[in-house]
């Protein structure tokens, strides 16, 4: 380059705004440790895709497998302060979050206890008044060595709130956690609806296919509860309709078309729809 | 006959364009409404990088009149054509700049200067990509960016923001 200029830290802060607002949370916030004046800004607050995961704070070596105790220990340790690290990090980027508008809100934290409770229902709340359009919300561990005992009794259970204001969304995904209200019907938005580890009726997953009017995907991903699937019609109204290894479906699945020729029906259920089965019969 | 308009950049070279062209800049637009453009539209841009907005906008041009010239009558594959060839010609554009980073930042103040929002917006997620999964220290050298950090503050972000440099 013929000008060693620094052009890029004397943009106008504007024009730095908007290339933040395209960036990945982790991206922008790098960027910003790169200028101190960008940093005492704090602009990464204009993130509009916070996407932010326990992992991203757990130290290198946490997560191998120690054969020493003394080792397993500390890497317990490690991991409860990567765990409040992570929440008290969290907690101050949603309460200052300067964007107006969010596009995509996603967090991953092993959640065993009630300690964090408040916190959550916040995070939540905020992202939903800035209109966020995709939502992930995890609590399961994630750790592909030592991976924590699921837990049968969710110890968070989503608010109701999220029904209520779930308008904007497009895209949602809940992982291990209680339904609690389970009302969808004011998902108007809604195309993709991903659950996995939650405990389901079969009624409430027609309710959400039957609730939603723009769902094209739905997924269900090691689901419990889930005795027997009862495809009805309404199921018609979906693109894609995942099960993966939901125990015990020991029943098999029933596919229903009322009132109709059911080899032709089966064939147009080929044709248009991609059906995806993948059901664990242990 | 299409109006024509004559552009000054700040290095008082001359540029004559289409009025339909050169109207995708709003503060451009301004001018010629108030009046204010009567002979020559003075810019506070120099010549190499208004050539550059000048390339970018004669592109937009030719893509919206072909799109109302279409009648609907295999316009689907037409617009999948039209489509490959906008994105070959962005490609190219794009990989001109990120050769050149000074007429890429130059190029986004002009953008911003003459509001031209989808270009800005292209050359935002321009920058976007290239910094995206990088660390702060890449950042820096990719861009010549000055650290104007002292060695004891860089030392406590980087204990206090560790998760932040791991990849």
């Amino acid at each position: 380059m013929a000008n060693d200029a620094d052009k890029f830290s004397h943009l106008p802060d504007d024009i730095i705004v908007l290339i933040i607002s395209f960036l990945p949370f982790i991206d922008a916030y790098r960027l910003c440790l790169s200028r101190k004046d960008w940093r005492e800004k704090a602009l990464w607050l204009y993130c509009t895709c916070l996407d932010l995961h326990e992992i991203h704070f757990l130290l290198p070596g946490t997560r191998q497998y120690w054969l020493s105790i003394g080792k397993r220990v500390q890497s317990m340790e490690m991991k409860r302060i990567g765990k409040i690290r992570y929440v008290d990090f969290l907690n101050k980027t949603v309460t200052n979050l300067a964007s107006p508008s969010l596009s995509k809100f996603s967090f991953r934290f092993y959640y065993s206890s009630d300690r964090y409770h408040e916190n959550i229902d916040k995070w939540i709340k905020v992202a939903l008044s800035k209109g966020v359009k995709e939502l992930s919300i995890d609590f399961s561990d994630g750790d592909p060595l030592e991976p924590q005992p699921m837990l049968l009794t969710p110890q968070y259970v989503l608010p109701n709130f999220l029904y209520q204001d779930g308008m904007c969304l497009k895209v949602l995904n809940i992982s291990s956690c209680g339904l609690g209200y389970c009302n969808f019907q004011g998902f108007i938005r809604l195309r993709t609806l991903t659950l996995t580890r939650v405990r389901l009726f079969w009624g409430e997953i027609e309710h959400m296919v039957v609730s939603c009017p723009y769902l094209e995907t739905m997924s269900l991903v090691e689901c419990y509860r889930l005795i027997k699937v009862h495809i009805s019609f309404v199921f018609l109204r979906l693109k894609k309709f995942i099960l993966r290894h939901c125990e015990p479906l020991t029943l098999g699945v029933e596919l229903c078309f009322q009132d109709f020729n059911i080899s032709s029906m089966q064939e147009e259920w080929c044709n248009s729809v991609s059906a995806n089965y993948l059901i664990s019969m242990k | 006959m299409a109006i024509m308009y004559a552009l000054k950049s700040s290095d008082n070279e001359i540029f004559e364009v289409e009025q339909k062209v050169i109207e995708q800049s709003e503060t451009i637009k301004k001018m010629i409404e108030d009046g204010a453009a009567t002979g020559e539209i003075p810019l506070q841009v120099s010549s190499k990088t208004l050539a550059k907005v000048l390339e970018w906008c004669k592109q937009r041009q030719h893509k919206t009149v072909e799109n109302e010239n279409d009648d609907n009558k295999g316009k689907r594959k037409k617009e999948r054509d039209e489509d490959d060839d906008i994105k070959e010609w962005e490609n190219k554009f794009s990989d001109e700049l990120k050769a050149d980073k000074d007429v890429l930042f130059d190029l986004l103040l002009a953008s911003n200067y003459l509001d031209l929002p989808a270009l800005l917006s292209f050359l935002c997620q321009l920058v976007a990509d290239m910094v995206a999964g990088k660390m702060p220290e890449e950042i820096r050298r990719m861009f010549n960016i000055e650290n104007d950090f002292t060695p004891e503050e860089e030392k406590a972000i980087t204990a206090e923001h560790g998760w932040a440099f791991q990849p």
